[in-house]
C-alpha cells in the first residue's frame, strides 16, 4: 500500500525545540506545552517523580498523585495511541502491558508504574517492518474504526508472547476484555490466529 | 478523577499504623473498583470520598500463595489471575479457580486483587449513582425495593438495603470453609468468611467486618477432605466481562459414592453469600443422582422472597445449582444445560 | 425530455428510463457500464490508511492536543422536568484554572428554534444546564461540583402511552402527539382486506431503546484565530458540521475549517453539531483559548441520543393458500421531549408497506413527546424497528397457516415497489433467501430438541432505501510520476468506503490502487462530496463521482498521449492498466509510463455524480439465516451460526463488505439479546449509564461463524453497480434472533431484548398457564 507509513520509531525524550509542525500536530508533550504556556505550574507543589520504562525507553515524569497511567501515556508522554473510550474500566481500548501482563492503564495510576516495564502500540513495530499481529489486522480487516484497536493488538500480544499457538477460543478469551463496537471480532480472532502462525514458522 | 494523596506503605504494619492515622482514608489493592468509586464521586452523608489512599501494592508480604501448616494461605495481593491460573488451586479447590477465572475480564484479572474483590462496594446502580442517596450512603432508603432491581438486587434475605454481594469467590471460598485474616490496630485476627460479610440489617454502611484500621491480609483454606469435587457457574447478562446475575459454588465430599459433606453457596442473589443449607440437607447422605440434584436444586431455592421484578433468578439459580452439582460430580456435559458458552462447562 | 421505454414487471408496465441514458450523462465523455472482468474493483484491498490503525499513530479528534487548550465540562439536569430557579457559578469561576462557566445567566444563544442551548426550563434528564472550561480536566470535574443549581421539580410524563392520556403534563405545551396526529400510509383498503381474509391475526410487539456506544466518545477541539474557526470533531461528516456550525453561529462556511482525520465509530449518531459543538465553539471564543470538550461515557450516552423504543401492534389477514390481503401496522414511538428528531421515533413506512404483495396497508405512526432526550439515527433508524416486529408478524402468520416461514415469504414477494408503484433498479431477494436458506441448511418443520438445551433456526428479510438522485464530487489530480491523488469532503468512519472508492478510481484509470492516495477528512481543500455518512450512501453516492472524475483524467491523459503519438484520440483505447493505440505497432505503455513521458504539469478533474435513470424505485435487500440455542434452564440464548445474504449491488471489496455484513450482525445482536438501558421508573435517570452494565456484545456474544453471502448484482442505478450495505446487516438481524429463539422454544417473547430475565419469565408463564401439560417437572424446561 502506498500509503502505509513507516512504522514509528521508538518514541525518544523530546528536545527542547518545539517546532510549529509539532504544536499542529499535538505531538508535543503535556508538561511541555505547560511550560509554553506557562500554565500556572508554580501554584502547584511539584508532584513526585516517577521513573517507569515506556517501550523499552527510560521516562521519568511528575504526575498527581491521581493520575492514570493512560492519561500520562496520552497526554504527558504523547503517546496518544493508547485511547481512552470509558475511563472506567469497562472496554479495554486502553489496554498496556505492565510487565508484559495487559491492564488498564485508565484504571492504573501512573504511580503503580514507577519502576516497571509498559508496552504500549507505538512500541510494537520495529524499525523496518511491522508486528506479525500488526500486520495479520490488516490482513484479515480486524477493525472498522480502529478505536479498539491498538487495546485488542495489546491484549493479543501479551497472549502470543506467553502461549506459542494459542486456539480459537484462547485468542477469543483473550480479546473478552476488549469491545469492539463496530463487532469485528471474528476477523480479531482470525488475525490472532494467523499472528500466532506466523510467529511459529518465525515470520 | 477527585484528587487524593497516595500513601506506599511497605509493610502490613506501616499499612495498619497509616489507616489508623487516617481516618477514612481508603485502602487501595487492584484499585479497580476503587478507582472507579473516586471517578464517580460515589458519596454521601455518611459515605465520605477518601482524600488519602494507602496504597498496599508495594507491601510484599501480601501477595502469594503459600502452604501453612493444614492451610493453603491466600495472600490478599495475589491477582485473580495468579488464583484462576494456580495449579494447586485447580486441582483441589477447582471451584475457587473456576470463580477466579469467571470475575470480570483478562484484564480485570491481572489488576484486581483477592482482598480488593471480597471488599469491593455492591453494584446496585443506585448506591453507584451519584442522584441517589440510598442507606448505603446515609440515605434514608432503598431505591431499588421499588425502583430498577432486575438484575444486582436479592432475592434472599433483602432489605432494608437490596444489594446482592457481587464477589465470585466468596462463595466458591465459602464452600471450602475459608477464614480471613484480617491486620489492625490490636494486631491479627481471623474470622470464618461467612461472617466476614455483613447484613445490611446489621449495617447498612458496609459490607465487610472490618473496624476502622484494619485490613484483611489473607484468606485462608483448610484442606478439603478427600473425595471433595467442586464447580462454580454463574450466569451473567452478556456471556462474559460482567457481575453475577447469580452464581454458584458447590464442593461436595463423596465416600463410596455417598455424599459425606455438601456445601451449596449461593453468589449475586442475597445481601451475603448465602449458604443453600436446604440444598445442602438434601444431598447429605444420599448418593447423588439427576432427581437428587433435581431435588437439591428445588431446595436451593426454597426461601427465595424475590422483589417485584427478579422473580426469575429463582428459576435462573435453581438451574445454575443443578448444573454446578452435576459438574463437581462430572455428569457428562452433554446432559447438563448451558449456564455460559464460554465458562467452561458444557 | 429522457427517453423513456416500457418496461413489464410482474404483468405491469412501467415507463423507466435506460440506464445507459444516465451513464450517457456522466462525465464529460459519459460513462460504458462495467463490464464482467475488472482488474481492482471486488478484490480484498486492504483497508486504506490501516498501518495507522495498527501502529497507533491514527490521530482521531479526541487526540488532538493544542497549546493553551483549556478542557470543558458540562453539567446536565438530573430531573426530567424542572425549572432552573437559581444558578450561582460564583465558587466554579474562583476555583484555580477555571477560565469560564456559561449558564442560562450568561449565555443566550439559540439552540433551534425551541429551545436556548442553556434554558431555564429543561425538559428531560440531561439536558445542558451549565458548562465549564478550565486548565485541565480535573480542575472541570471539580468545578462543576461547586456551580449551585436551585431546581423547580415539575411534573413529568415519561412513558408515550401515559403522555397520550388527557391529563397527561404537557411536554411542549401543544398536546404530547407530534404533529396533532399520527402520520399514515394507506394503500387499499385494510377493513375490506381483512374481511376478504380467511385468517386474521393480531399481535404486539415492544422493542428497547438501544444506544450507539461508541468507543470514541462525541466531542470536539474548537479553537478561534484570525482565519475563523477551526473545530476538530468526531464526526461522520465535516461538512455537514460545517454547515450547521456556520449557520448556528451566523458566520460564512469559508470561515469555519472542520477536521476528522478519524473517527472512532458513529453509527447514526455523528451527523451534524449538537449543542456540545455550540458549547465549546463559545467556550473558545470567550477564552481565546483552544477548547477540548468531549464527553465523560456516562454522558455519552445523552449526547448520542438513541434508538428509541417503540411499540408495535400488527394485523394481519392471509388466505389459506399463503396470500397476503391486508396488513394494518400502528406503530407508538418516543419523540422526547422537542421536536428534533422527532421523526426518527417512528415512521408509516418501510417494510410493511412495501416487503410483500399485499393490496391493503395501512401504517399509523404514533409520534409521542416525553420527558426524555429525543430519539437520533442508529444504523437503520426505524427500520430497524419496523423489521423487528414485522419479520417476526410475518413468522407468526405462517405459523397460523402452518406454513414455512420462508415459503410463506416467497409466496408473496413481489418484484415492483408498490409505494412509488415503480420497478427496483436491482431486486435480488429471491437469490439471498436461496442461498442463505442453502448456508444455513433452512429446514422446516424444525425439531427444536426436547432436552433442557433446544435449538432453533430462524430468518428475516431486509430491506433498506437506496440512493436517490443526490450531488456529489469529488477531485481527481493524476500526477507526472503516475500517482493519483483523490481528494475527498468524507470523514473516515470505519465503513471502508474510502477503501472502496480508491479501488473505483484505480479501476477506472487502470492503475494499482498503491497508486492511487487520499486526501480526506478535512473541510478545507476538499469538494463537497457528501454532508455526512448516513444512510447507507456513501459509495452509491459519492462513488459515481470519483469514477467520473477518474474517466475525465484518463481522457485527459489519453488525448496528450495521442497528441504525443500523433494519433486520433479515439484510436486509443485503455485496457488492462495498458494504453493501447489500435491499429498502430507501438507496445502498449502503462499508465505511469505514459505519465513520465506525455504529462508535465498535474492533469487535475472534478467528477460528478450523474444523477440517477429515471422511473426505477432504489432498495438495498437481504436476508438473514440464523441458528440459536436456549438453555432453557437459565434462559441462555446463544447464536451459534448466522448466514447474511445481502443484494448491495456490486461489491467493490468484498473483505470490507464481509467486515460490514458482520459488523452489523453483531451489533443488532446487542438490542435483540442483552443490550438495553436501566431506566429508573421514578425519575426516567439511566442507571446504567457506562459500557459494563449497558452490555454491548463481547467477543463472547459472537457466535463462530457470521457468514457473508454477497449476491451481486450490479445495480442499474449509478455508474458503479453499488447499493448501500452499512445498515441493511443491522436491520435484519435482531428479528432472524427473534425468530430463531421461538422456534426452539416453541413459544414467543414479544419484548426485546431476549434476556435470560425474559426467556425464564417466559418459561414459567408458558408453564403455569391453564392447560400447560401435566407431568413436564419444573427441571425438564416446558
Amino acid at each position: 500500500m502506498s500509503d502505509r507509513k513507516p512504522p514509528p520509531e521508538p518514541p525518544l525524550p523530546r528536545g527542547p525545540e518545539v517546532t510549529r509542525r509539532d504544536l499542529l500536530t499535538g505531538r508535543v508533550a503535556g508538561l511541555m506545552l505547560d511550560r509554553l504556556q506557562g500554565e500556572e505550574p508554580e501554584a502547584l507543589p511539584a508532584p513526585p517523580l516517577i521513573r517507569l520504562t515506556v517501550n523499552r525507553v527510560s521516562r521519568e515524569l511528575r504526575v498527581p498523585a491521581h493520575r492514570t497511567l493512560a492519561e500520562a501515556l496520552r497526554v504527558n508522554l504523547g503517546l496518544t495511541g493508547t485511547k481512552i473510550g470509558c475511563d472506567h474500566g469497562e472496554c479495554g481500548a486502553c489496554t498496556v502491558l505492565l510487565d508484559g501482563l495487559p491492564v488498564y492503564s485508565c484504571l492504573t495510576l501512573a504511580h503503580d508504574a514507577d519502576g516497571r516495564s509498559v508496552e504500549t502500540i507505538e512500541g510494537l513495530a520495529s524499525s523496518d517492518a511491522l508486528h506479525p499481529l500488526q500486520q495479520a489486522f490488516l490482513t484479515y480487516d480486524a477493525f472498522q474504526c480502529g478505536f479498539c484497536t491498538p487495546g485488542m493488538i495489546m491484549a493479543l500480544k501479551a497472549l502470543l508472547d506467553r502461549r506459542g499457538t494459542p486456539d480459537a477460543e484462547e485468542v477469543r478469551q483473550a480479546v473478552s476484555g476488549n469491545l469492539c463496537r463496530c463487532g469485528n471480532y471474528l476477523h480479531v480472532i482470525a488475525a490472532g490466529l494467523a499472528a500466532a502462525r506466523s510467529l511459529g514458522d518465525g515470520g | 478523577m477527585k484528587a487524593f494523596e497516595l500513601v506506599s506503605p511497605r509493610s502490613v504494619g506501616d499499612a495498619v499504623a497509616l489507616l489508623a492515622g487516617k481516618p477514612g482514608a481508603g485502602v487501595l489493592a487492584g484499585g479497580t473498583d476503587l478507582l472507579g468509586l473516586q471517578k464517580d464521586r460515589v458519596q454521601g452523608p455518611s459515605l465520605p470520598l477518601p482524600g488519602v489512599l494507602v496504597n498496599l501494592k508495594r507491601v510484599p508480604a501480601l501477595r502469594g500463595i503459600v502452604k501453612e501448616g493444614e492451610r493453603i494461605v491466600l495472600g490478599a495481593l495475589t491477582t485473580l489471575s495468579q488464583l484462576a491460573d494456580d495449579p494447586l488451586l485447580r486441582s483441589r479447590f477447582t471451584a475457587v479457580a473456576e470463580a477466579a477465572a469467571e470475575v470480570g475480564s483478562p484484564q480485570l484479572r491481572n489488576m484486581g486483587t483477592l482482598g480488593g474483590h471480597l471488599c469491593q462496594r455492591p453494584r446496585c446502580a443506585y448506591f453507584r449513582h451519584r442522584q441517589f442517596v440510598c442507606l448505603k450512603k446515609g440515605g434514608d432508603r432503598c431505591h431499588a425495593a421499588e425502583g430498577e432491581h432486575r438484575y444486582y438486587h436479592a432475592i434472599f434475605r433483602g432489605g432494608p438495603c437490596h444489594m446482592v454481594h457481587p464477589s465470585d469467590l466468596a462463595p466458591a471460598l465459602q464452600a471450602f470453609d475459608a477464614t480471613v485474616r484480617v491486620a489492625g490496630p490490636p494486631g491479627e485476627r481471623e474470622l470464618p468468611l461467612a461472617r466476614f460479610f455483613r447484613h445490611p440489617e446489621e449495617d447498612p454502611l458496609r459490607e465487610v467486618a472490618l473496624d476502622p484500621g484494619e485490613l484483611v491480609t489473607a484468606v485462608l483454606l483448610p484442606e478439603p477432605p478427600p473425595g471433595t469435587c467442586s464447580a462454580f457457574t454463574k450466569a451473567r447478562v452478556r456471556q462474559g466481562w460482567q457481575f453475577a446475575l447469580a452464581s454458584v459454588a458447590v464442593a461436595i465430599t463423596l465416600e463410596q459414592g455417598e455424599c459425606r459433606q455438601a456445601r451449596v453457596i449461593l453468589g449475586g442473589v442475597a445481601p451475603t453469600p448465602y449458604r443453600a443449607a436446604g440444598a445442602e440437607t438434601v444431598l447429605e447422605g444420599v448418593q447423588p443422582d439427576e432427581r437428587v440434584l433435581a431435588r437439591a436444586a428445588d431446595a436451593a431455592v426454597e426461601a427465595a422472597r424475590p422483589l417485584r421484578d427478579n422473580a426469575y433468578k429463582i428459576d435462573l439459580t435453581r438451574g445454575l445449582v443443578r448444573q454446578a452439582l452435576g459438574r463437581a460430580l462430572g455428569v457428562p456435559p452433554g446432559q447438563v444445560g448451558l449456564a455460559g458458552p464460554w465458562s467452561g462447562d458444557v | 425530455m429522457p427517453r423513456m421505454v416500457e418496461l413489464e414487471v410482474d404483468g405491469q408496465t412501467y415507463k423507466v428510463e435506460p440506464a445507459e441514458a444516465a451513464l450517457k450523462e456522466a462525465g464529460k465523455q459519459g460513462l460504458e457500464p462495467w463490464g464482467e472482468a475488472l482488474a481492482v474493483v471486488g478484490s480484498a484491498v486492504p483497508r486504506r490508511r490501516g498501518a495507522e490503525h495498527v501502529t497507533g499513530q491514527a490521530r482521531y479528534s479526541s487526540d488532538v492536543q493544542l497549546p493553551g487548550m483549556l478542557h470543558a465540562r458540562l453539567l446536565l439536569s438530573p430531573h426530567a422536568h424542572a425549572r432552573v430557579r437559581r444558578i450561582d457559578a460564583s465558587r466554579a469561576l474562583a476555583l484555580p484554572g477555571v477560565r469560564a462557566v456559561l449558564t442560562c445567566l450568561n449565555t443566550d444563544a439559540a439552540w433551534d428554534e425551541e429551545r436556548r442551548l442553556f434554558d431555564h426550563t429543561l425538559r428531560y434528564a440531561g439536558q445542558e444546564v451549565a458548562a465549564v472550561a478550565a486548565a485541565d480536566e480535573e480542575a472541570a470535574e471539580e468545578a462543576l461540583e461547586l456551580v449551585d443549581v436551585e431546581y423547580e421539580v415539575l411534573p413529568a410524563v415519561l412513558d408515550p402511552q401515559a403522555a397520550l392520556m388527557a391529563d397527561a403534563p404537557q411536554v411542549r405545551g401543544e398536546g404530547n402527539l407530534y404533529g396533532g396526529k399520527p402520520q399514515v400510509y394507506r394503500r387499499g383498503d385494510v377493513q375490506r382486506g381483512l374481511a376478504s381474509a380467511e385468517v386474521v391475526h393480531t399481535q404486539v410487539y415492544r422493542t428497547s431503546i438501544q444506544h450507539h456506544a461508541c468507543l470514541e466518545v462525541h466531542g470536539c477541539v474548537a479553537s478561534w484565530d484570525a482565519a475563523g474557526l477551526t473545530v476538530w470533531d468526531s464526526t461522520q461528516g465535516v461538512h455537514l458540521v460545517r454547515e450547521e456550525l456556520a449557520s448556528r453561529l451566523k458566520v460564512p462556511a469559508t470561515k469555519v475549517r472542520v477536521v476528522a482525520e478519524q473517527t472512532g465509530g458513529g453509527f447514526g449518531s455523528k451527523n451534524g453539531i449538537g449543542p456540545y459543538h455550540l458549547v465549546a465553539v463559545l467556550l473558545a471564543r470567550q477564552t481565546g483559548r483552544p477548547v477540548r470538550l468531549f464527553m465523560p461515557r456516562a454522558q455519552e450516552f445523552i449526547a448520542s441520543h438513541h434508538r428509541p423504543a417503540t411499540q408495535h401492534e400488527l394485523t394481519g389477514g392471509v388466505m389459506r393458500d399463503g396470500r397476503l390481503m391486508a396488513l394494518v401496522h400502528r406503530i407508538i414511538g418516543q419523540a422526547g421531549a422537542y421536536a428534533e428528531n422527532a421523526e426518527l421515533a417512528a415512521g408509516a413506512y418501510g417494510a410493511t408497506a412495501e416487503l410483500y404483495r399485499c393490496p391493503n396497508v395501512l401504517m399509523e405512526a404514533w409520534i409521542v413527546h416525553t420527558h426524555t432526550q429525543s430519539p437520533g439515527a442508529c444504523r437503520g433508524p426505524v427500520g430497524t424497528e419496523v423489521h423487528l416486529a414485522l419479520e417476526q408478524f410475518i413468522d407468526e402468520l405462517a405459523e397460523q397457516l402452518a406454513m414455512d416461514p420462508l415459503a410463506f415469504r416467497v409466496r408473496n414477494y413481489v418484484r415492483a415497489d408498490q409505494t412509488r408503484r415503480r420497478p427496483y433498479s436491482s431486486k435480488a431477494l429471491d437469490r439471498c433467501y436461496e442461498a442463505g436458506a442453502r448456508g444455513l441448511g433452512w429446514r422446516w418443520p424444525q425439531d427444536p430438541g426436547h432436552g433442557r438445551v433446544r435449538r432453533g433456526l430462524g430468518m428475516s428479510s431486509i430491506i433498506w432505501h437506496g440512493v436517490q438522485s443526490e450531488p456529489s464530487q469529488a477531485v481527481a489530480t493524476l500526477y507526472a510520476d503516475g500517482s493519483l491523488q483523490l481528494t475527498l469532503g468524507l470523514a473516515l468512519i470505519g465503513t471502508g468506503s474510502e477503501t472502496a472508492l480508491v479501488q473505483v478510481a484505480a479501476e477506472e484509470l487502470g492503475v494499482s490502487p498503491d497508486q492511487v492516495s487520499l486526501i480526506i477528512g478535512d473541510t478545507r481543500g476538499t469538494p463537497y462530496s457528501i454532508d455526512s455518512s448516513y444512510g447507507s450512501r456513501t459509495l452509491a453516492l459519492v462513488g459515481p463521482a470519483v469514477r467520473a472524475a477518474a474517466a475525465e483524467v484518463k481522457r485527459q491523459l489519453l488525448a496528450r498521449v495521442a497528441r504525443g503519438l500523433g494519433a486520433e484520440p479515439e484510436a486509443l483505447r485503455l485496457e488492462a492498466g495498458q494504453i493501447v493505440v489500435r491499429a498502430r505497432l507501438e507496445p502498449p505503455m502503462s499508465v505511469a509510463e505514459a505519465c513520465r513521458q506525455f504529462v508535465s504539469a498535474p492533469l487535475m478533474a472534478t467528477g460528478r455524480r450523474s444523477r440517477n435513470p429515471r422511473g426505477y424505485a432504489h432498495e438495498s435487500f437481504g436476508a438473514h439465516f440464523v441458528e440459536v440455542e436456549v438453555d432453557t434452564e437459565t434462559g441462555a440464548v446463544r447464536v451459534l451460526r448466522a448466514i447474511c445474504a445481502h443484494d448491495s449491488g456490486r461489491i467493490i471489496n468484498r473483505l470490507l463488505a464481509e467486515s460490514q455484513v458482520q459488523g452489523g450482525f453483531v451489533q443488532a445482536s446487542g438490542p435483540a439479546l442483552c443490550e438495553e438501558p436501566w431506566l429508573d421508573p421514578a425519575t426516567g435517570l439511566q442507571l446504567n449509564a457506562n459500557l459494563h452494565d449497558y452490555a454491548v456484545p463481547t467477543a463472547l456474544d459472537v457466535p463462530d461463524e457470521v457468514q457473508a453471502l454477497l449476491i451481486e448484482l450490479p445495480d442499474l442505478g449509478n455508474s458503479i453497480g453499488a447499493k448501500g450495505l452499512g445498515e441493511p446487516p443491522h436491520v435484519g438481524a435482531g428479528a432472524a434472533i427473534a425468530n430463531a429463539v421461538a422456534h426452539a422454544l416453541g413459544l414467543r417473547i414479544r419484548e426485546y431484548p431476549l434476556t435470560r430475565a425474559r426467556v425464564l419469565e417466559a418459561l414459567r408463564s408458558a408453564r403455569e398457564a391453564p392447560g400447560a401439560r401435566e407431568g413436564q417437572a419444573s427441571h425438564e424446561g416446558i
